[in-house]
């Protein structure tokens, strides 16, 4: 809304160091600009130690009002004086208190770390790390013994429980991701043989690679994604509920009462689905021999029968079961290691599942080169 | 008795307990408030062991809880009970299964027994007919009483109560309140009971402890601190607290 009335400025010339501003009527963006510059230029050119703004004529004061206090408080602080308000209408102060408040003391930047200390952090947390991961994996196996020496105050129901949602329920996906990788393998080699004349020898590199490799890998990659985040959440959410607390106050051995039954049931259950992911696989290169080699499954099965020794099955279904431990141990481990809110437990399924895959992958490196010098 | 000795707890770079000092004689229920983040499910931790404290002593019936070996900790923990905020019932076994775990689990005592002893408490919570039921089948409050059956099953000298009516409404916290004070006159169970409410501490309070800087600011009984002119006691007791 317009209106005749304007902003008014009266300067004091300064006496005893104190310069004394009047200003008075309507303080707003409309008529502001009249006494802006002046007011702000007496400020400046004073440089004495006080300034007082009188204010009791003020009949409004709107946001830009309250700025040119804010202006003349700057002009005048910047210069090591100070500023004082006088007889500022009650009604219009709310608006000057929220532009006048004091400024926030500014936080000292944060010390640099140099990289010596950087390094020393880095190394204190990997070894404090490696000394938690030492003692759950000392738990772990001491929980597992106990689990095996104490097969009657084991709880069968939870491990069979267990058995039955990380094994038999992941059956379907193990068949067909082991189905597929036989079947792509297949392909992908028939080609190659072909050229050579070497087709017969699809079934003994399909056959090898399922039983001693791909089987157990496979198997252990989907148990991780499945059962390893499984665990994680479901201890972690334990925990975050208080219900791992409420196991110990009740006397009773977290670790053993939901750990154990977990290790167990992937100590039985990871060979098993290892054996039908080799077969899933073989019977993918099959599919391969017959429809594209346009070789009988009878020959398929005799070349298998000439390739495949006891110690190939074995040596996959040993590594089978110690990528099933690692499976379970991680997810346990990551779910008893949450902390927090429900994101943590968030964090611990997906730490579960990314510290499961590259273990397999590390322990099945090793396992490569044992056998290959233990000539297995 | 339960007695805690100028107990000192650091957690994070927090001082939460700062010369805690604290005596619960037995057949009494105390009640431990204070504002949120003043250590009182601190403090029922570390009388159940599950914390050690920095600094002092944490006394049950004399024996100095810190430094029972793991052992020893569990025997303990076997004369006490602790209810949690939501029961912390464990989610895929029944109210039945649930209340049994502390004598399957640490007893020889034979099956019979124990579902007879399951019956009895869940009788004596008012939750005998949701036996067969599942924690996630059945409501808050009824949770709470499953966790306060289970923490009786052992026959407890001692029941921790850790905000036994956090989230309830006020008809299912009077009822848990009465629960809580029937437990100590007819089980003549000692009860630490850690909560905001000044309802549940005069329903079943004998005494009441303010925390305040990690330690008891103000102590006595309903009635004396009822009348305490101190103002933080009045803010409290008049609900304007927290």
């Amino acid at each position: 809304m317009q209106t005749a009335e304007t902003a008014r400025l009266t300067i004091d010339p300064p006496t005893d160091g104190v310069l004394r501003l009047h200003v008075g009527g309507r303080l707003s963006a409309d008529t502001l600009t009249a006494i802006w510059a002046r007011a702000l230029r007496a400020v400046e050119g004073a440089r004495v130690p006080e300034v007082e703004v009188h204010a009791d004529q003020v009949t409004f004061c709107d946001a830009v009002g309250a700025a040119l206090l804010v202006a003349l408080r700057d002009a005048q602080e910047s210069s090591g004086g100070r500023i004082r308000l006088v007889g500022f209408p009650d009604a219009y102060q709310p608006v000057v208190d929220l532009l006048l408040r004091p400024r926030p003391e500014r936080q000292p930047p944060p010390a640099r770390i140099g990289w010596v200390e950087r390094v020393g952090r880095g190394a204190a947390a990997f070894f404090r790390d490696t000394a938690d991961l030492i003692g759950w994996i000392g738990e772990l196996l001491v929980a597992l013994v106990w689990g095996v020496l104490n097969v009657r105050r084991l709880r069968i129901k939870d491990t069979l429980r267990t058995m039955q949602t990380a094994g038999v329920e992941s059956l379907p996906v193990v068949l067909l991701v082991s189905g597929l990788i036989g079947l792509v393998l297949g392909f992908q080699s028939a080609l190659q043989l072909r050229r050579f004349g070497g087709d017969i020898y699809l079934a003994n590199l399909i056959g090898l690679s399922m039983v001693r490799e791909l089987g157990p890998l496979m198997t252990a990659v989907v148990l991780t994604a499945r059962s390893g985040s499984a665990f994680a959440a479901e201890i972690g959410t334990m925990r975050i509920n208080e219900e791992v607390d409420a196991l110990r106050t009740m006397g009773i051995d977290p670790v053993r009462f939901l750990v154990t039954p977990r290790m167990l049931a992937a100590f039985f259950m990871t060979p098993l689905l290892t054996m039908f992911a080799n077969v899933a696989g073989i019977a993918g290169g099959c599919v391969v021999w017959t429809a594209t080699l346009g070789m009988s499954p009878a020959g398929y099965a005799a070349q298998l029968e000439q390739a495949i020794g006891l110690s190939d099955l074995f040596s996959g279904l040993f590594k089978a079961l110690v990528f099933g431990l690692l499976v379970a141990g991680v997810g346990c481990v990551r779910g008893m290691q949450t902390r927090g809110g429900a994101s943590a437990v968030g964090e611990s399924t997906t730490s579960a599942v990314v510290s499961g895959v590259v273990l397999i992958a590390v322990t099945d490196s090793l396992f490569s080169v044992a056998f290959y010098h233990l000539g297995i | 008795m339960i007695e805690l000795k100028d107990v000192h707890k650091r957690l994070g770079n927090r001082d939460i307990l700062q010369g805690l000092t604290l005596t619960i004689p037995d057949g009494v229920n105390y009640v431990l408030m204070g504002r949120s983040g003043t250590g009182k499910s601190v403090t029922l931790r570390h009388v159940i062991g599950i914390l050690k404290p920095d600094r002092g002593q944490v006394l049950v019936d004399g024996v100095d809880v810190p430094k029972l070996a793991r052992r020893e900790l569990q025997e303990l923990r076997k004369r006490m009970g602790y209810l949690f905020q939501n029961g912390a019932l464990i989610n895929w076994l029944t109210v039945g299964q649930n209340v049994a775990l502390p004598l399957q689990e640490n007893t020889k005592t034979p099956p019979d027994e124990i579902q007879d002893r399951v019956v009895e408490v869940l009788r004596l919570v008012g939750m005998e007919h949701a036996i067969a039921q599942y924690p996630s089948d059945i409501s808050g409050g009824m949770k709470l009483r499953c966790g306060l059956a289970r923490a009786l099953i052992t026959r407890p000298a001692y029941v921790l109560y850790d905000e036994p009516n956090a989230g309830l409404d006020p008809i299912i916290s009077t009822q848990i309140h009465r629960l809580i004070a029937d437990v100590r006159d007819q089980l003549g169970v000692t009860g630490l009971i850690v909560t905001h409410s000044r309802h549940c501490a005069m329903d079943c309070g004998d005494r009441v402890g303010l925390l305040d800087g990690g330690r008891i600011a103000s102590e006595g009984t309903i009635d004396e601190m009822l009348a305490s002119e101190d103002e933080l006691v009045r803010s409290f007791l008049s609900g304007h607290a927290d």
